[in-house]
C-alpha cells in the first residue's frame, strides 16, 4: 500500500471513528490543553507586556538615558534616525519665588517630545480633578505641585520667579508617572518648558543637573543604539530594571506566577492526554490484530495510528486557538477598566508556545502509548487475553518527562527553572509511587485474612486487582490535587504579601529635615490631626570615607553609585519590623559603642564584611564605626529605610534632622495643606499617587491570578472527570455482572462509593504530601516568601476530595445499576 | 496422513511434521505433535474437536499469526517458517481471510464501513459498491448504517462473512463461527458461509466442536491431544 493511501485510509478510520463518538474524549483532553496553555500564554504574554507598559510609565520611556552633564545633541538625532520617539527633560533643585515667598522647588523643564510614555495630567485648580495631557507646559508658563503653590501661597493663574523668568503657573499636577526618583531628595515639582531655562543662568557651572533622553520605540533599535553610544562615567542606560523596587518584586512574582499556572496547566493536560491516549490505546488492540490479519504490516498499523495521532492533534490545535482566542476575549472583557484600553497584541512567540503544547504533549504523553498498537499480535483474534507488551515503565516516563522539560523551557526560556521544577516534580511523583507501591502491598498481606464487609472486601479488591491501573489513577488524581493545591496557595500568600506590605493604609507621606526643635510640636500637630505616625527617625546625611582605612576613591568600588553620594543614616531603638539582621549581632548595637549596621545587598555590592571599620563623614566631621551586623531591608514597604543606621552614641554628636511617615486618607487632604503652612522647613512628599500606582497594578495582577486560579480549576475538573470516564467501561461491566450474579443495586452503588472515597482518600493524601513538598521548594528557591505550611487544607482537603468523587463517580456510574446488565454488556462487547 | 485425493486441483495450504510448545508456569506444554495436512484449492474442510485439544493452535499456525516449534506451513504457495511477521501479513494480504467466534466488527465503524475495511487495506477501488453487493448477498442491505452493537449477534456475524468474502479470498478461516449463536441463527450462518464458498470456489478451513457443522464440510479431520486423525464422510458414516 502507498503512502498516500495508507493515509488516506488512516483519514477514513478517523472520521468514521470520529462520527461514533470514539474519539471524543481524547480529541477533548487536547482541545483543553491547547485551549489553557494557548489562552494563558497569550493572555499571560499582553498582560507582560501591559504591565512592562505601565511599568515604563515610571520610567516615562522604554529606556532612557541620564546625564549629569549636557547630552549631545546628535544622539537625539541618531535615535531618531533609528525610529525611535525622543523627548528631552532636566531636573535641578532651585528656588522659586513669588513675592515675599520662596520655595526650594524640584524644576523638570521638558521639550516638545514629552511624555513620551506614562501619564501626566493638570487640573485647573487646587486638589481638582486632573485632565490627561499630551505636552508639556508652553514656554512662559509653569505647572506646579499642590503643595509647592501651598508654600508659595499662590492660586493657579499667578506668576512665579524662577531665576530671571517670570512664569505663569497654568495648571496644577496631579500626575506626573514619570516623578519616581529618591524620596529623600524630592522638593515640590515645578514643570517648565525647556525653552524657558535653556539658555538660563540656572544651568551655570556648579549647578546639579540630570539631564534625561527619553527613548520609545522597538526593542531592537533600542539595543542598536544602546550599542552605538560610547557613554561617559556619568551617563547611563537606564531601563525598567531600574526602576521602582516595590514595583518590580511585585511584578516579577506575579510573573513567575503567571509562569507557574501555565505550566501547571500544562502538566494538567498533559496527564488528561496520557489517560486518554491508554484508553484510546486499548480500545485499539482488537482493531489493529484484526488489521494484522487483513495483511497490514506492523509499520503500516504504526504509520495509521501515529497519522491519525497528528490529525486529531491538528484538529485539537486550531479548535483550540479558536477557543483560546475567546477565551482570552473573555477575559479582557471580564477585566475591563483594569487592563490598560490598547493592550498589545501577543507576540507570535505565545501563540507558537501555545499551540506547540497540543502537538508535543501528543508526542510525549500519548505516542508512547499507542506504539504498542502495531505490536498487537494478529493471535489475538483468536485469543483475546494477547495483551502487547507495554513500553517499560521508564521509557514511557522518560518520555514523558523530556516532553514536559521542552514544554516547561518553551514556558519560562528558563532551562535551570524547568530542569529544577522536573527534576523536584519527578522526585515527589516517584515518592508518592513508592509510598503507593509499598501501602496497597503491606495492605494487601494485612487484609488476606480478614473478612471485611462485603462493600468495602469489592472495592478493596477491584483497586488492589488491577494495581498499575489503581496507580496511574491514584497518581493522576494526586498530581491534579498538588496542581490546584499550589496554585491556591501560592495564591493566597502573593496575596497576602502584597497585602501585607502595601496595606490599605500605609504610609502615604513622608516627612523630612524636622529639626530638633520642631520635633515634639510636629509630633503633637499629627496627634491632633488624628494622623497615625511612624516614628521620628534621626537623620544623618553622611559620605564613605574609608573602609579599614582604605580610601574608597582607591578601592575598585570608586565607581560605585553609593560613593560620593550622601548616605541616609539613622539609629533605631529597636529593629523595625521590615529590618532583618542576615549576619553579625544586634544587641552589639546597645552594648558596645561606635557600632554599624549596614543593608546587606550595598554591603555585598561594597565588599563591607562584619568586624570591618568604616569611616564616614557629615557636616565636615569625621568619625568611624565597626561593622556589628548586616540587614536586609524590604524597600517595597513604605515606611523610611536605611543603608546605615549606627549605634546612638555615634550620632549624637552631630546635627541631626528627623524623618517619619504618616498615612493621610483623603478626606483629611486639608491637613496636609495646614502641615505645609505650619512647617514651612519641612518637607512633605506626598507618595499618594505612586502608591495608587502600585495598589492598581497589584489589583490588576490579583484579579488577573483569579482569573487564571478560575481557569486552572475548571482544567482540573476536566482531568477528573477524563480519569473517572477512562475506566467508565470496566466498572460498568463489573458492575452488569455483579448484577447478573444478583448483586443488589444498592449494593454495588455502596462498593462503588466505598472504592471513589478511598481512591479519593489516598489520592488526597499523597496530593498533601506532594504539594508540601513541592511548595516549601517553591518558596524557597523561587518566591523568596516564608513558607508556613498547609495548615487547614490537612484538615478539610481529604473529606472534600472524596466527597467530590464519589459524587462523580456515582453520577458517572448511575447506568451500571439503572440500565439492564445485559444492554450494558451487549454495549460493551 | 491418508489424504483425500483429488487429482488435477491445486493445493492451497499444507502443513508438515508441525509442532507446537508453549512454557507455562516453567513447564513445556506440547500442544502440537507432529501434524501433517494438505488442503486442495476449494475444498471445506473441518477440524474438529474438544476443547483444549489443539485446534485453533492449528488455525493460528496455517494461517500465519504464529509461528511453529518445528515444521513447515505452507499458505498459497508460500512456506511460512521463515518469514517474519510483516511478510505472512503480506501473504495474508493477498487472499487470505477469517471469519470468528466473536465476530470481532469494529465499534466504531458500520456495517458497510466494517466490510469496506479490507478492500480499503488491499486498495480495491470500487469498495464501496462492493461492500454494499456483498452486505446486500448477506441480507443486510437495509442495515449498511447500523453500528456493531445495534445489531444482533446472528447480524454481526452476517456482517463478519460479508467481510470475510471481501476481496474474494482463496482460502477462508472459520474460528467456531456459529459458537456464539443460538441453533436457528446459527443454521442460517451455517447457510451462508457454505453458499458463499460453493459460490465463490473459496477454500475454508473450519474449527468447530460442533459434530453437525462439521458434517456438511467434504472433508473432516479430528484433532486429539495434539495430534490429528484423518476420516472422510464415509468412513464417519461407518
Amino acid at each position: 500500500m502507498t503512502l498516500y493511501r495508507q493515509t488516506l485510509l488512516a483519514l477514513r478510520l478517523l472520521w468514521r471513528e470520529a462520527r461514533s463518538g470514539e474519539l471524543t474524549l481524547i480529541l477533548l483532553a487536547l482541545i483543553l490543553a491547547v485551549t489553557a496553555t494557548t489562552a494563558i500564554a497569550l493572555f499571560s504574554a499582553r498582560l507582560n507586556l501591559a504591565m512592562e507598559a505601565n511599568a515604563n510609565d515610571l520610567l516615562g520611556a522604554d529606556r532612557r538615558i541620564a546625564s549629569t552633564t549636557q547630552l549631545p545633541d546628535e544622539w537625539q538625532t541618531k535615535a531618531q534616525n533609528l525610529d525611535l520617539k525622543t523627548a528631552r527633560t532636566m531636573e535641578f533643585p532651585s528656588v522659586v519665588l513669588h513675592g515675599d515667598e520662596m520655595a526650594l522647588a524640584a524644576i523638570k523643564a521638558v521639550d516638545d517630545g514629552y511624555p513620551l510614555r506614562g501619564r501626566l495630567a493638570i487640573s485647573p485648580e487646587m486638589y481638582g480633578a486632573g485632565d490627561p495631557q499630551l505636552h508639556g507646559p508652553q514656554s512662559g508658563e509653569a505647572w506646579a505641585e499642590a503643595r509647592l503653590l501651598a508654600l508659595l501661597n499662590v492660586e493657579v493663574g499667578d506668576s512665579v520667579e524662577l531665576g530671571i523668568s517670570q512664569l505663569r503657573i497654568s495648571g496644577v499636577i496631579t500626575e506626573e508617572s514619570d516623578r519616581g526618583g529618591n524620596f529623600y531628595t524630592l522638593s515640590p515639582r515645578l514643570m517648565v518648558n525647556w525653552r524657558d531655562v535653556e539658555n538660563s543662568s540656572l544651568l551655570g557651572p556648579g549647578s546639579r543637573i540630570n539631564y534625561r533622553l527619553l527613548l520609545a520605540g522597538s526593542d531592537d533599535a533600542l539595543n542598536s543604539l544602546e550599542q552605538e553610544l560610547v557613554l561617559e562615567p556619568n551617563q547611563k542606560f537606564e531601563s525598567l530594571d531600574d526602576g521602582n523596587q516595590a514595583m518590580a518584586g511585585s511584578l516579577s512574582r506575579a510573573k513567575q506566577y503567571l509562569g507557574l499556572s501555565a505550566l501547571l496547566a500544562v502538566v494538567l493536560a498533559s496527564v488528561a492526554v496520557a489517560i486518554c491516549a491508554q484508553r484510546y490505546a486499548q480500545r485499539h488492540f482488537d482493531i489493529s490484530a484484526l488489521m494484522r490479519t487483513f495483511g497490514l504490516s506492523q509499520g503500516q498499523v504504526l504509520f495509521i495510528y501515529t497519522s491519525q495521532l497528528f490529525w486529531i492533534g491538528t484538529l485539537a490545535t486550531l479548535v483550540g486557538a479558536g477557543l483560546s482566542l475567546l477565551l482570552q476575549a473573555g477575559l479582557i472583557e471580564v477585566l475591563g477598566d483594569l487592563l490598560p484600553d490598547n493592550l498589545p497584541a501577543a507576540p507570535w512567540s505565545a501563540w507558537l508556545l501555545g499551540l506547540s503544547s497540543g502537538l508535543i504533549s501528543l508526542l510525549g504523553f500519548a505516542l508512547p502509548h499507542l506504539m504498542p498498537l502495531s505490536r498487537v499480535s494478529p493471535l489475538r483474534v483468536l485469543r483475546r487475553d494477547l495483551v502487547p507488551v507495554p513500553l517499560q515503565g521508564w521509557f514511557l516516563a522518560a518520555l514523558a518527562l523530556i516532553a514536559l522539560t521542552f514544554l516547561l523551557w518553551l514556558f519560562t526560556a528558563d532551562v535551570v527553572l524547568s530542569l529544577g521544577m522536573m527534576g523536584g516534580g519527578t522526585l515527589v511523583v516517584l515518592l508518592l509511587l513508592a509510598m503507593l507501591h509499598l501501602g496497597i502491598r503491606l495492605l494487601r498481606r494485612r487484609l488476606q485474612n480478614i473478612d471485611l464487609p462485603l462493600a468495602l472486601r469489592f472495592a478493596w479488591q477491584h483497586l488492589s486487582r488491577n494495581s498499575r491501573q489503581t496507580a496511574g489513577q491514584i497518581i493522576a488524581f494526586a498530581l491534579t490535587l498538588i496542581v490546584m493545591i499550589v496554585i491556591g496557595v501560592v495564591r493566597n500568600d502573593l496575596l497576602a504579601d502584597w497585602q501585607r506590605s502595601l496595606p490599605d493604609d500605609a504610609p502615604n507621606v513622608f516627612a523630612m529635615n524636622i529639626q530638633d526643635y520642631e520635633r515634639e510640636e510636629f509630633s503633637f500637630a499629627l496627634d491632633s490631626a488624628g494622623l497615625q505616625a511612624e516614628p521620628l527617625y534621626p537623620m544623618v546625611p553622611m559620605r564613605l570615607v574609608s573602609i579599614n582605612d582604605v580610601s574608597v576613591t582607591e578601592l575598585a568600588i570608586a565607581d560605585d553609585r553609593a560613593i560620593d553620594r550622601d548616605l541616609i543614616s539613622t539609629t533605631f531603638n529597636r529593629l523595625p519590623d521590615n529590618n532583618e539582621i542576615e549576619e553579625g549581632d544586634w544587641s552589639l548595637m546597645t552594648s558596645q559603642a561606635q557600632q554599624l549596621s549596614v543593608e546587606a545587598k550595598l554591603a555585598k555590592r561594597l565588599g563591607i564584611k562584619l568586624n570591618d571599620v568604616i569611616e564616614f563623614r557629615a557636616s565636615g566631621i569625621n568619625f568611624k564605626a565597626t561593622v556589628s551586623s548586616l540587614r536586609t531591608v524590604d524597600w517595597g514597604s513604605m515606611t523610611p529605610n536605611f543603608y546605615m543606621v549606627f549605634s546612638a552614641d555615634v550620632l549624637v554628636s552631630l546635627p541631626t534632622s528627623y524623618l517619619t511617615s504618616f498615612y493621610i486618607p483623603v478626606e483629611k487632604q486639608t491637613a496636609l495643606t495646614q502641615l505645609i503652612r505650619e512647617f514651612p522647613g519641612v518637607t512633605l512628599l506626598d507618595t499618594r499617587y505612586l502608591l495608587g500606582q502600585i495598589q492598581m497594578l497589584l489589583q490588576r495582577l490579583t484579579l488577573a491570578i483569579e482569573l487564571i486560579l478560575a481557569f486552572v480549576l475548571v482544567a482540573a475538573g476536566l482531568v477528573t472527570m477524563a480519569i473517572l470516564i477512562s475506566s467508565t467501561q470496566e466498572r460498568l461491566r463489573e458492575g452488569a455482572v455483579l448484577r447478573t450474579l444478583g448483586a443488589s443495586s444498592g449494593r454495588i452503588r455502596q462498593a462503588q462509593m466505598v472504592e471513589f472515597s478511598l481512591l479519593g482518600g489516598v489520592a488526597g493524601l499523597l496530593a498533601l504530601l506532594g504539594s508540601e513538598a513541592i511548595c516549601y521548594g517553591l518558596y524557597t528557591a523561587l518566591l523568596d516568601i516564608p513558607y508556613g505550611g498547609l495548615g487547614w487544607l490537612w484538615l478539610w482537603l481529604l473529606p472534600a476530595t472524596m466527597l467530590v468523587l464519589v459524587a462523580l463517580g456515582t453520577l458517572l456510574m448511575r447506568r451500571a445499576v439503572t440500565v439492564a446488565p445485559l444492554r450494558v454488556l451487549r454495549e460493551l462487547d | 496422513m491418508t489424504g483425500v485425493d483429488r487429482n488435477n486441483v491445486a493445493t492451497s495450504l499444507s502443513v508438515s511434521a508441525l509442532t507446537k510448545t508453549v512454557e507455562t508456569g516453567g513447564q513445556a506444554l506440547t500442544i502440537l505433535k507432529g501434524v501433517n495436512l494438505e488442503i486442495k484449492a476449494g475444498d471445506a474442510i473441518a477440524i474438529v474437536g474438544a476443547s483444549g485439544s489443539g485446534k485453533s493452535t492449528l488455525l493460528g499456525l496455517m494461517a500465519g499469526l504464529d509461528l511453529p516449534t518445528s515444521g513447515d506451513v505452507s499458505l498459497l504457495g508460500e512456506s511460512l517458517v521463515n518469514l517474519n511477521e510483516d511478510q505472512r501479513a503480506a501473504v495474508r494480504a493477498r487472499g487470505v481471510s477469517f471469519v470468528f467466534q466473536n465476530f470481532h466488527l469494529l465499534p466504531g465503524l458500520t456495517a458497510l464501513e466494517n466490510v469496506m475495511l479490507p478492500l480499503e487495506i488491499r486498495s480495491v477501488k470500487a469498495a464501496r459498491q462492493e461492500a454494499k453487493k456483498l452486505l446486500a448477498e448477506v441480507g443486510l442491505a437495509q442495515r449498511e448504517h447500523h453500528y456493531p452493537s445495534q445489531l444482533s449477534g446472528g447480524e454481526q456475524q452476517r456482517v463478519a462473512i460479508a467481510r470475510a468474502f471481501a476481496g474474494a479470498p482463496e482460502i477462508l478461516f472459520a474460528d467456531e463461527p456459529t459458537g456464539n449463536l443460538d441453533r436457528k441463527t446459527g443454521q442460517q450462518i451455517e447457510d451462508l458461509l457454505f453458499t458463499l464458498n460453493r459460490d465463490s470456489g473459496t477454500t475454508l478451513v473450519l474449527v468447530t466442536h460442533d459434530p453437525k457443522l462439521a458434517a456438511r464440510c467434504h472433508r473432516q479431520v479430528y484433532m486429539n491431544d495434539g495430534e490429528l486423525f484423518e476420516t472422510t464422510q464415509e468412513e464417519k458414516a461407518l
